[in-house]
């Protein structure tokens, strides 16, 4: 077996398939490529070794091997990041959650879960679906993404508007510490002594050491829901109607833009139609689920359509769809789903934003966007989460031509330094990985990043779990950054 | 602010039964008060922690917003009386009885500025209602009684007034220390019926007991009735919570004897 550790290389593939057995250890040019990126595709680094572990103690075995080795290792879901956090690092390997897929505890009576963290986000809900619970965070990626991954980016998606991003819905975890510790943090009852720790492990991108279970708190599946899609004859007065939903006292449980570009797009690639003239369109949807307004009516729902459908209207809507069924709603979504991956119909390749400010800014921020792309001679669509103010603007280019990628990465990094000054964060939901580095020191001072660093020693003391990630600075980074960055191999 | 040197202990309004160090410093924190930033529109409010909480409300719901707390018979009485800090009532991070609907203070907290017990003063998260950057250490602060650093500011997402429409709220006649118990559903019934009249109050959807007197033992979930919350540690958890005071508050200069009865 061709490993990447040198001399020693056959000893260390051994000494891991008595741990995870021989089928759980990959290597060679295949496996190599498959695992050196995640779906930030622009940096590459090829892992020593992909490893398979089949249980929380088989990852324990691993880290402790690491440690007696000195081998650098990073977590991996379904590698659908887009920042870089399952980036090999250096002579690294990947510990892959690929097997580690079981729904270990169904608790109905106390809407808890515990699963692996390698069950993807889309299962943990199917599995109680027919109890009317979901696991309400719904990233976009939620078929593939796993609830490893999503509690790693504290994963979003449409409806953390009203439900709340993955943090809230977690109980507890298992995690394989960076010391080679099996750590069991909280449980099936919300707020146990040291769950307050939890707070610092989700959205820690994986830097902090790997979780392999969870407790995950179940949500009530709404059973009134209300979906309208509004067209508007520009951009600004959709952005506009944005805030003044929120502002009006009203939780819609999403309000999603999709502008021209992603309009044309889906036209182009899916047939879709929608009436002349629509610059932007809002899809916004209302329930009477959980959290939030207690003891909410269906009629109470419908009326929140019918206000917001009002208000569009007096902000100039050409058009407005509520849905009258599921497979109306169905429908309407589907603009929202299908909208990044029409973007191929634009250009070879496209890189996906994220950054967040808050809603009544959107107007400007829009505008900004247009006019950074038209600068920089790039294309650009927005298909974002307009309700949290977390933008998602997708340049298009082709990345064949080096000047584009270029005036590409200048542009994305307009788009995040207009939005720390316009009081919002450098990443909404994508996370830092590798790809925000750089860009940490724009929203926080040399204190703050102190402060993050302090934090990181809390659980992580070495350089081995997932190092190089989420903060910049770090020492024995150059050498890791100097092989991403664009060096293929 | 300046810290001494030696131990010193953080003064809020003095309602959740902070334990005085002898012979510590005091940092009296309620003159430290005032809004910062407040947008209804964003629903984004910036506090200083000395703000009262009696103070805070009033003033943001005057503008159609508010923090989903449960409130109490007249005026304002946190189950507990009187009203405490804003900075105070998230270290007390005690549950409220319309947390399983409305969230706690994990749920509305953003970001913080903190300063650490040997003097770093220094911000996490920000004021973005999502934000993955770095690592969110003000989530700790919640319940941590001032062992985690001392609060400075929070960024905090409000709650649209109009859409909050609570329970009618139950008068509770108790000014004194009582204790908080919550278990799994499995055991809440026993629970809440083992208490009689030592209870204060129950909430059932989030399986939660206000009690005073003695706690009763229970097979699942935690206890907290002398600042300390017990139930679902080991020595292992206990290694970690150990580390993250020693990361920010070295030495215990900060709520000294809450530390110690932390251990």
């Amino acid at each position: 077996m061709r490993t990447r550790f040198g001399p020693q290389g056959a000893d260390y593939a051994e000494k891991f398939a008595r741990i995870v057995g021989a089928e759980g250890v990959l290597s060679g040019p295949a496996a190599e490529r498959a695992y050196d990126c995640d779906a930030y595709s622009v940096d590459r680094s090829a892992p020593a070794l992909v490893l398979l572990p089949r249980s929380t103690n088989e990852v324990c075995e691993i880290v402790a091997a690491c440690l007696e080795s000195n081998i650098p290792y990073t977590a991996r879901g379904a590698g659908t990041g887009l920042s870089g956090g399952a980036l090999p690092a250096l002579g690294g390997l990947v510990i892959s959650t690929k097997k580690l897929t079981q729904i270990l505890e169904i608790d109905l009576a106390n809407r808890a879960m515990r699963a692996q963290c390698g069950v993807t986000n889309k299962k943990l809900s199917d599995a109680v679906r027919q109890d009317g619970l979901h696991f309400a965070p719904d990233p976009s990626s939620q078929t593939v993404s796993t609830l490893g991954g999503n509690i790693g980016e504290n994963a979003g998606g449409p409806h953390t508007l009203k439900y709340g991003v993955t943090a809230p819905h977690v109980l507890g975890v298992t995690m394989v510490t960076p010391e080679a510790e099996v750590l069991e943090l909280g449980g099936k009852v919300a707020g146990l002594a040291g769950s307050e720790l939890i707070g610092l492990i989700v959205g820690s991108e994986g830097t902090l050491g790997i979780v392999t279970e969870a407790w995950v708190r179940l949500t009530v599946v709404p059973t009134h829901v209300e979906t309208a899609l509004i067209a508007f004859p520009s951009v600004r007065q959709a952005t506009e109607t944005v805030s003044e939903i929120i502002a009006g006292g009203i939780i819609p449980c999403a309000l999603e833009l999709i502008d021209h570009g992603i309009l044309g797009a889906l036209r182009a690639a899916f047939n879709l139609q929608y009436p002349e003239g629509t610059q932007a369109m809002l899809l916004v949807e209302c329930d009477n689920g959980g959290q939030g307004v207690a003891g909410t009516t269906a009629d109470e729902v419908r009326s929140d359509i019918r206000r917001i459908s009002e208000l569009c209207e007096r902000n100039g809507a050409i058009h407005v769809r509520v849905a009258k069924d599921e497979a109306e709603r169905a429908k309407l979504w589907e603009a929202r789903k299908k909208g990044v991956g029409a973007m191929g119909r634009l250009a070879p390749s496209v890189v996906t934003h994220d950054g967040v400010i808050p809603r009544s800014r959107l107007p400007e921020m829009l505008d900004f966007v247009y006019a950074v792309a038209a600068e920089h001679n790039v294309g650009v669509a927005n298909i974002f989460h307009a309700g949290d103010g977390n933008l998602h603007p997708c340049f298009y280019f082709d990345d064949r031509d080096p000047q584009q990628v270029e005036r590409v990465v200048e542009a994305g990094e307009a788009v995040i330094r207009k939005c720390i000054e316009l009081g919002g964060s450098v990443s909404g939901e994508h996370g830092i990985g590798v790809e925000k580095l750089d860009l940490m020191a724009l929203m926080f001072t040399e204190d703050d990043l102190a402060l993050q660093q302090r934090a990181k020693t809390v659980f992580n003391r070495g350089e081995l779990c997932n190092p190089c990630k989420v903060l910049p600075n770090q020492k024995s980074c150059v050498e890791h950054r100097k092989r991403w960055r664009g060096v293929a191999w | 602010m300046i810290l001494g040197g030696g131990p010193c202990d953080i003064l809020g309004s003095g309602t959740k039964g902070g334990l005085r160090h002898a012979g510590a410093g005091e940092i009296p924190m309620t003159d430290y008060a005032g809004i910062l930033n407040f947008s209804p529109a964003d629903q984004l409010l910036t506090v200083r922690a000395g703000t009262r909480l009696a103070d805070l409300l009033p003033e943001i719901e005057a503008q159609g917003q508010t923090l989903p707390l449960a409130r109490f018979g007249e005026g304002f009485e946190y189950l507990g009386g009187l009203p405490g800090t804003v900075g105070g009532t998230i270290s007390a991070g005690l549950p409220h009885f319309l947390e399983a609907r409305f969230g706690h203070w994990t749920d509305w907290l953003l970001g913080a500025r903190i300063l650490t017990g040997d003097g770093l003063d220094a911000k996490s998260g920000s004021q973005a209602v999502k934000s993955v950057a770095g690592f969110d250490i003000y989530k700790m602060l919640v319940g941590s009684r001032g062992t985690l650093g001392l609060i400075l500011e929070v960024h905090l997402r409000t709650y649209p007034l109009e859409a909050f429409r609570p329970p009618t709220p139950k008068a509770v006649a108790h000014t004194g220390p009582f204790g908080v118990q919550r278990v799994a559903a499995e055991d809440f019934d026993a629970l809440r019926d083992g208490y009689g009249d030592r209870l204060l109050a129950a909430e059932e959807e989030s399986k939660t007991v206000w009690f005073t007197g003695e706690p009763l033992a229970a097979p699942s979930g935690w206890v907290q009735h002398d600042g300390v919350r017990r139930g679902g540690s080991s020595s292992l958890v206990e290694k970690y919570r150990a580390r993250a005071r020693e990361t920010f508050n070295s030495g215990a200069v900060l709520n000294r004897a809450e530390c110690e009865r932390t251990r």
